[in-house]
């Protein structure tokens, strides 16, 4: 089956993260993922197999990565240690994906998440393409939320 | 009341365990599990009154961790908070014993609302 999502679900979802975890909002940015590849950057991605074959990945700069990890910890970014970031964002991408999950109707398993972080790497899921992808700002600072479906595994 | 709160992010147990007390289950003692595997151990050391576990861990799932409390006649109370709410999990959940499967991402209200239903306070 092909996964039915609009980008304005994504933006939603996204938002809806954000609202609950961080606390804060979220808009639609002008921003584009090639903006986003310019700097530092953390991705989290988890995997989705069954009725549907897929990926679900954000992108955040590695600043933005830290201050929402320090609103998820409610500490100071400096006594932060890297690990402490990459499992706070690795944990966005995880309920990214629960969601996107939950509007699969065939039954599917979640991965755990993967996490990722430096400049100019290349995230490559091989069989797949971007179907859905949607840049959203934190007070000005853009993050990235896509879905990869495996092309390779359509029904 | 001692509740272990269960999931391998440690970022997602400090925003249940805040979540927690901005509901307003504030004086309880909260105790801490990164995998079903540890909050067994956690539950059958320290006897919680309440479990909350996320869904998918390693080394062992949230509901392998109900299943096991289940063959060991363990009936702590137990709810999952999980990103993954589809129907057949939510079913799975149920009749496994689990008193509710609260969605991530979740507000403030949800948690207040589920618990609340179940009777905890």
């Amino acid at each position: 089956m092909s996964l039915q999502l609009v980008d304005d679900d994504l933006v939603g979802l996204a938002g809806a993260i954000w609202s609950s975890i961080v606390g804060q909002e979220a808009e639609p940015s002008p921003a584009s993922t090639a903006d986003l590849a310019e700097e530092r950057t953390v991705t989290a991605c988890v995997h989705i197999s069954g009725g549907w074959h897929g990926s679900v990945s954000m992108v955040l700069p590695s600043g933005l990565a830290e201050q929402v990890a320090a609103v998820m910890y409610d500490l100071p970014p400096d006594e932060l240690s890297q690990d402490d970031v990459l499992d706070a964002v690795g944990e966005l991408a995880n309920i990214a994906g629960g969601n996107v999950k939950g509007l699969i109707e065939e039954s599917c398993e979640l991965s755990l998440p993967v996490v990722a972080e430096g400049t100019s790497y290349v995230l490559a899921m091989p069989g797949s393409q971007v179907t859905s992808s949607v840049v959203l700002a934190h007070e000005g600072r853009p993050f990235a939320l896509q879905i990869h479906e495996r092309i390779d595994a359509r029904g | 009341m001692k509740i272990l709160v269960t999931d391998d992010s440690k970022a997602m147990r400090m925003i249940v365990i805040r979540t927690m007390r901005q509901a307003g289950f504030d004086g309880h003692e909260f105790v801490e599990a990164d995998n079903g595997a540890a909050a067994l151990t956690v539950i059958l050391e320290d006897a919680p009154d309440l479990v909350l576990s996320d869904w998918n861990m390693p080394e062992m799932t949230g509901i392998e961790l109900k299943e096991a409390l289940n063959t060991a006649g363990i009936t702590v109370p137990f709810g999952f908070v999980t990103s993954e709410t589809t129907p057949e999990m939510r079913e799975r959940a149920i009749e496994a014993g689990a008193l509710f499967l609260l969605a991530k991402p979740f507000t403030v209200d949800d948690f207040r609302e589920v618990l609340g239903s179940v009777g905890v306070g």
